[in-house]
């Protein structure tokens, strides 16, 4: 968008919206400036701390040009605070959810199985305690490790989900779809691997028994027998019974060349299942995502930012970062259902979910998790 | 004929875009998914792609249950089932780059200048010899055809047209190689030396690089590919040299640089490899998918022809040892670095519109084939078989015939290019079916006809003494019952190719300095040079018989004392012309030679004027600066000094020749400090001299065997 400079000479100001940062140039007043559109907190100068930004990383002071910004647009922003978000949390405008339905999950319990959680970090560790953890891995499948819910994994994989679900957002930025759900952290993995796959169905049978609403899986198996899966699908069904609750689980990730395959837990044929592939912002399949009949609902997992080994956001890309995204959606929607109605029903909203999702000009019905549409339908 | 260099490496750059990467980026990639505490790589469905030309798995179990089988990485692979992303992305792209404006740096190099006074004989003696030697036709065809045409013009006017041939030809000997190896002369030659094709290859290995139609690490490729390393009649060093190139090239491209992150690079920094080597763990997997890719590649040792052992196996008994394998990879590692600053530097003279030199690609050539002397220089180590390595040499010195047409000095570019013939006789030398020829029962008990022949071309060690083809042809038809008997006229035909080489070196070199000479009296040394080159004094002391026009010039004691005159004085300056004969057998190589020596003229008396003119005293002692310069002819009754001299050429084939003889005159005598004249008449002088032993030209030599 164009942006005019008022009738004062205006810096540019070069790398960072402050008033400290280099100014190699200022422009005449009536100058036109192209900038992308958004703001960017800065330094404050004559009461306003918003600033523009050109293509070239070029900071302008908002006070200084004429434009088309809405004074809505404005004062939301300056609401929001100094919080940085993220291009996948922009596009489906969980922000406006938050306030629009004044929900953020708080009645919600949101379960995710993984390498368990950094408890250095300070947008998980507040909100879980020790009661809300186990750990399913057997210390005869790793030899000399001392196995606790920290996560020890080399890329914090469950610290990851765990903060895109539910990271309380206290830090600098946001991360967490559902900041004031419950979580409960079970670890099926130390380091991303799953020697075992019961270690699955323990975890959803011990979530379920902890009154987990939702419950994130980001793991695939791919070589089961027809035996094992239909044994697994057997326990499945038993530890489900009769239970709200809502699974999601990863479609699976593929290499370079996309992969068509049923992987395992999200093939299960149960109602209150949600295989969950990967989008990307521009509303196509990720090309990451393994394709499968089972995988209808896809959500963000291109380069998803989320808390890294370092306790800061980095991107990653997987549909292991879709399915914590959907399922901390989904943990909105039981909040926001539970406030407004007392009760919630998992095969229905499972159902909304998908028929409120945007339809993808794909074969197979695909569809991308739309937030906004699912909270008008409920 | 480098212009396009720079324009070929940009495109191969771009085609590797589009390549695997090599094992140094999937090991990087595996070693990033390492997990410390477990000790575990976990993987996904990426991997399946990432190794997929080591590993053809459909799953990603099957993948990890071959890894975990690799002996360098037993069981430190486990499936990843969490759904995170272990990127490792493929893609890439270069942007093209604009190379239309290179120079061609070689076009000038032809002088429009040249004036000379040229010697009819010299040029009728190259002649015939373009005429009787096939050879020469196809590696100088534009001299050939030049020389054939000589008596139509006249000289002075046939200069530029020569020069312009010599430039031509010796720009391009090389490339003819393979032609005159293709004469129905050296059939057996290449039948029974593969070796011969190797070197030809190498060379053109070479020119392929210099003109930019590969990059180092695609040469190596090229070089491994050669398949005279897989000649039945190849021998085991030849073959394991083979290998040993198999080997570098596996190297090579195992760390191919990614030109998506060192698009000036053709490997990976070495900085990057240096993590390699400093994280066991690392060089674990990367050793683990380098035996994966040698176990593919079935690169074959061998100790004897009937016993081979496969280097897959080779780096698996190095196992639990990779301390000297590592250690090899850091020098090879090293030289990375040199290749890719070139390159480097190359593309960044192209971006910045400067000009590249000659220098550039030069530097850029040799260093890589240091380069892939270094990987041979690991396999050498690593294993202890036999190796033939003169091969390298060959494309060095190939690189350095490069350098002499672009630095124009065409002398030593011909001496280089000689060289490579000498590389190449070297290499088939050391055959030991060559070496030990004469001594095989089917030669020593040979009753045929020519048994004397049979005997003689036989030895690798004898001298090459020309036998005529209807000779060969019959001890040819031979063959059949006798096959050392293609050995030893291969081992004829190699000689006879050497010699070829021999000859043509004056003429070859005469050629090479007029194509360098820019002004007219850098000509006229060059033919000076080829009449009779300087060094050419040692000619006497390896003869069989050697008759030449020949000059001293030195000192003298005589029997006279009269100061007053040069002639007649006890010591003085002797210059005298004649003609020189040298029998065999007082030839005596390194202890020097014996000649008899027959003066016609002498222009001591000249010599000693142009010796003293700078230092002349005047009669009350001081120095006369002033030279003399008086107009001063000679006539030939001044210097006709007919005489005989008995002359010892000194040992250690010094220039110095020590003389006793005597000699009539001259009439001509000494110019006095007053610039005058004194004449002194003509008698008989009987001296010893010590002198410089000068030689114009040879009427007859016959050389004698080293």
């Amino acid at each position: 968008m164009k942006v005019i400079v008022k009738d004062k000479y205006l810096n540019i100001r070069a790398g960072s919206p402050s008033l400290n940062a280099p100014s190699y140039q200022y422009l005449a007043p009536g100058s036109q400036i192209e900038v992308d559109g958004k703001l960017y907190k800065g330094d404050p100068y004559d009461g306003n701390d918003v600033w523009l930004k050109d293509g070239a990383d070029n900071y302008y002071w908002i006070g200084g040009v004429q434009h088309d910004i809405p004074t809505a647009d404005l004062l939301e922003f300056k609401a929001a605070g100094q919080k940085q978000t993220f291009p996948w949390f922009d596009s489906l405008k969980i922000g406006d959810v938050w306030s629009q339905h004044t929900e953020r999950g708080a009645r919600a319990t949101v379960a995710i199985l993984d390498t368990g959680y950094n408890s250095a970090n300070r947008d998980l560790t507040p909100k879980i305690t020790s009661a809300n953890t186990k750990v399913f891995i057997k210390p005869e499948v790793y030899p000399g490790l001392t196995l606790t819910i920290e996560d020890k994994d080399r890329q914090k994989h469950g610290t990851r989900c765990a903060s895109l679900a539910g990271a309380i957002n206290n830090d600098k930025w946001i991360i967490g779809v559902a900041p004031e759900c419950k979580l409960l952290i079970g670890k099926i993995s130390y380091d991303g691997t799953l020697p075992d796959f019961q270690y699955i169905l323990d975890g959803i049978d011990w979530a379920i028994k902890q009154k987990a609403d939702v419950i994130s899986i980001s793991y695939y198996v791919g070589n089961l027998s027809a035996a094992k899966i239909n044994d697994f699908q057997q326990q499945l069904n038993t530890i489900m019974a009769n239970n709200d609750v809502l699974i999601f689980a990863s479609s699976g990730n593929s290499g370079t060349t996309q992969i068509t395959a049923d992987y395992y837990p999200a093939s299960f044929v149960h109602n209150n299942v949600i295989s969950v592939g990967a989008s990307t912002l521009n509303g196509q399949i990720a090309p990451v995502t393994v394709l499968s009949s089972k995988t209808i609902l896809h959500a963000p997992g291109e380069n998803i930012e989320s808390y890294n080994p370092q306790g800061v956001p980095s991107p990653e890309t997987g549909t292991s970062f879709s399915t914590p995204i959907a399922a901390g959606i989904a943990a909105l929607a039981v909040s926001y259902l539970k406030r407004k109605n007392g009760s919630w029903s998992a095969a229905t909203l499972k159902a909304k979910m998908i028929s409120t999702a945007d339809t993808i000009n794909t074969p197979g019905n695909k569809k991308i998790i739309n937030p906004v549409n699912l909270f008008k339908a409920l | 004929m480098k212009k396009y260099l720079l324009t070929l490496i940009i495109l191969i750059l771009s085609i590797e875009s589009y390549a695997q990467k090599g094992i140094f980026y999937q090991a990087s990639y595996f070693r990033s998914l390492y997990q410390e505490d477990t000790k575990k790589i976990t993987i996904d469905n990426q991997a399946l792609d990432a190794v997929k030309n080591l590993y053809a798995a459909a799953t990603i179990e099957g993948l990890v249950d071959s890894l975990n089988k690799n002996p360098f990485t037993v069981n430190m692979f486990a499936v990843q089932a969490a759904g995170g992303n272990n990127s490792f992305s493929f893609s890439s792209a270069i942007g093209g780059l604009d190379v239309t404006n290179l120079a061609n740096g070689l076009s000038d190099f032809l002088i429009k200048r040249a004036k000379q006074e040229l010697t009819l004989a010299f040029f009728n003696r190259f002649k015939k010899f373009s005429e009787e030697n096939p050879e020469f036709k196809i590696l100088f065809p534009k001299t050939t055809a030049n020389l054939s045409n000589l008596l139509d013009y006249a000289y002075p006017q046939m200069l530029p047209a020569l020069r312009t041939g010599f430039l031509e030809d010796l720009k391009n000997v090389t490339y003819k190689l393979d032609d005159v190896l293709n004469l129905p002369r050296y059939n057996e030659l290449l039948k029974n030396l593969p070796e011969i094709k190797v070197c030809l290859r190498s060379i053109k290995l070479v020119h392929q690089l210099e003109s930019g139609l590969a990059n180092p690490a695609e040469v190596l490729r090229e070089f491994s590919l050669f398949p005279e390393w897989h000649d039945p009649s190849a021998t085991v060093a030849v073959k394991n040299i083979g290998s040993t190139l198999g080997v570098a090239t596996l190297l090579s491209e195992s760390i191919k640089a990614d030109i998506t992150s060192h698009a000036d690079s053709i490997w990976v920094p070495a900085k990057e490899l240096r993590r390699l080597l400093d994280d066991e763990v690392f060089l674990k997997i990367y050793v683990g998918l380098v035996y994966r890719k040698a176990q593919m590649e079935k690169i074959e040792f061998f100790a004897a022809p009937d016993k081979s052992r496969l280097f897959s196996d080779i780096l698996l008994a190095q196992k639990d040892n990779l301390l000297t394998l590592r250690s090899g990879l850091s020098d090879l590692f090293d030289l990375t670095s040199g290749v890719n600053a070139l390159v480097s530097d190359i593309i960044t003279k192209k971006r910045t519109n400067a000009v590249l030199t000659n220098d550039d690609y030069y530097n850029y050539i040799n260093t890589s084939i240091d380069f892939i002397g270094k990987a041979n220089a690991i396999v050498k180590n690593y294993v202890s078989l036999p190796l033939d390595e003169d091969y390298f040499d060959i494309a060095k010195k190939s690189n350095e015939i490069y350098k002499d047409v672009y630095t124009r000095k065409y002398a030593q570019l011909f001496s280089d290019a000689l060289d490579v013939f000498d590389h190449i006789s070297n290499t088939i030398d050391k055959r030991p079916e060559y070496q030990d020829l004469m001594t095989k029962a089917s030669i020593t008990d040979y009753k045929g006809k020519e048994k004397n022949t049979v005997r003689n071309i036989a030895d690798v060690k004898a001298e090459y003494t020309p036998v005529k083809e209807s000779v060969i042809d019959t001890i040819l038809s031979e063959t059949a019952t006798n096959a050392n008997l293609k050995l030893a006229v291969a081992n004829y035909r190699l000689k006879q190719l050497v010699n070829f080489f021999k000859e043509l070196k004056p003429y070859g070199l005469f050629m090479a300095d007029m194509v360098g000479a820019e002004k007219p009296e850098e000509v006229q040394a060059a033919l000076e040079n080829a009449v009779l080159p300087v060094g050419s004094s040692s000619v006497k002391k390896n003869t069989n018989s050697n008759l030449s026009v020949q000059a001293y010039l030195g000192a003298y004691l005589s029997n006279k004392n009269n100061s007053f005159s040069s002639w007649t004085s006890k010591f003085g300056v002797i210059a005298p012309i004649g003609i020189s004969y040298t029998p065999g057998f007082l030839s005596w190589k390194s202890a020097g030679s014996l000649s008899f020596f027959g003066s016609l003229i002498d222009l001591g008396a000249i010599v000693d004027y142009k010796l003293k003119k700078d230092s002349t005293i005047s009669s009350n002692g001081s120095v006369n600066t002033n030279t003399v310069s008086k107009d001063y002819k000679i006539k030939l009754g001044q210097i006709f000094s007919p005489g005989a001299f008995v002359v010892y050429g000194f040992f250690g084939n010094l220039p110095l020749s020590l003389g006793v003889g005597g000699q009539y005159g001259p009439g001509l005598s000494k110019i006095n400090v007053d610039n005058t004249t004194v004449l002194n008449n003509p008698s008989w002088r009987w001296s010893v001299f010590l002198a410089v032993d000068i030689p114009f030209f040879n009427l007859h030599n016959k050389m004698k065997s080293k």
